[in-house]
């Protein structure tokens, strides 16, 4: 049987965050929530989002035996003038992320244009590496990621974010 | 390691003071434990069809933007 694995998000101060699992969307706005409302927190037009700490979480291996190579992307567009940046990168990976409280402030982390298309190979590491894997349940780097809008920005648009991995039997 | 971190389940949210707890519940939501592989949810059952390259796709990265003139 498959792994089972689900989408994990964290959110609030560092000191004390909370992980919410099997998330059940990942919408993007003015407030630091797991399954926010996008119409009580919309993104202001020359408003970043509120970054995205998300992890792809192995709850179980099943009769797997590794899980690697996770690539993540986005389909769909944004309007003109929102931009989605992530730390997810096939060429740049700089490690794992050490989860800080999000911010709206532009992030340090989120930097790296969302792949629109699947990337050719991993883009989001295990344990800081591209190269890394799970033999376990355990869980990946984070994937941070932002919207960033100019004034020019308009309301609504909705797209979907993907993840891929190779499981091994 | 993280140990202060509080565990919530997106799909009932409910809270749990560990991993393990969240694990174990049975949740009202899914109707599953999050790791029972006997009562897959539905979107689970696809992505074990397709074995080598399985899409977990979390629905909508919604893009909500005020009108600038609103
Ligand atoms: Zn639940």
């Amino acid at each position: 049987m498959a792994a089972t694995v689900e989408i994990d998000e964290e959110n609030g101060k560092d000191s004390s965050p909370a992980l919410t699992h099997n998330i059940g969307n990942s919408n993007m706005g003015s407030a630091d929530a797991a399954n926010l409302n996008p119409i009580a927190s919309p993104i202001a037009p020359g408003a970043n989002s509120f970054e995205k700490w998300q992890l792809l979480h192995v709850v179980d291996m099943g009769t797997s035996s590794k899980i690697e190579n996770i690539r993540v992307w986005r389909s769909g567009s944004l309007g003109a003038n929102a931009i989605h940046l992530t730390n997810a990168s096939i060429s740049d990976y700089r490690g794992e992320a050490k989860y800080r409280t999000p911010t709206d402030d532009t992030s340090p982390y989120a930097i790296f244009p969302m792949p629109t298309s699947i990337p050719g190979s991993a883009n989001l590491g295990i344990g800081g590496s591209l190269a890394g894997s799970l033999t376990k349940s355990g869980s990946s780097d984070f994937l941070v990621h932002q919207i960033q809008t100019t004034e020019a920005a308009l309301a609504g648009s909705t797209t979907v974010m993907n993840y891929s991995y190779d499981e091994t039997a | 390691m993280r140990t202060k971190v509080k565990h919530i389940c997106g799909q009932c949210e409910e809270s749990f003071s560990s991993e393990l707890a969240y694990l174990k519940h049975l949740c009202p939501a899914s109707g599953r434990t999050p790791r029972n592989l006997e009562t897959l949810s539905p979107k689970t059952k696809v992505a074990s069809v397709l074995e080598k390259k399985i899409l977990a796709a979390v629905q909508m990265a919604r893009v909500a933007k005020k009108q600038y003139n609103a």
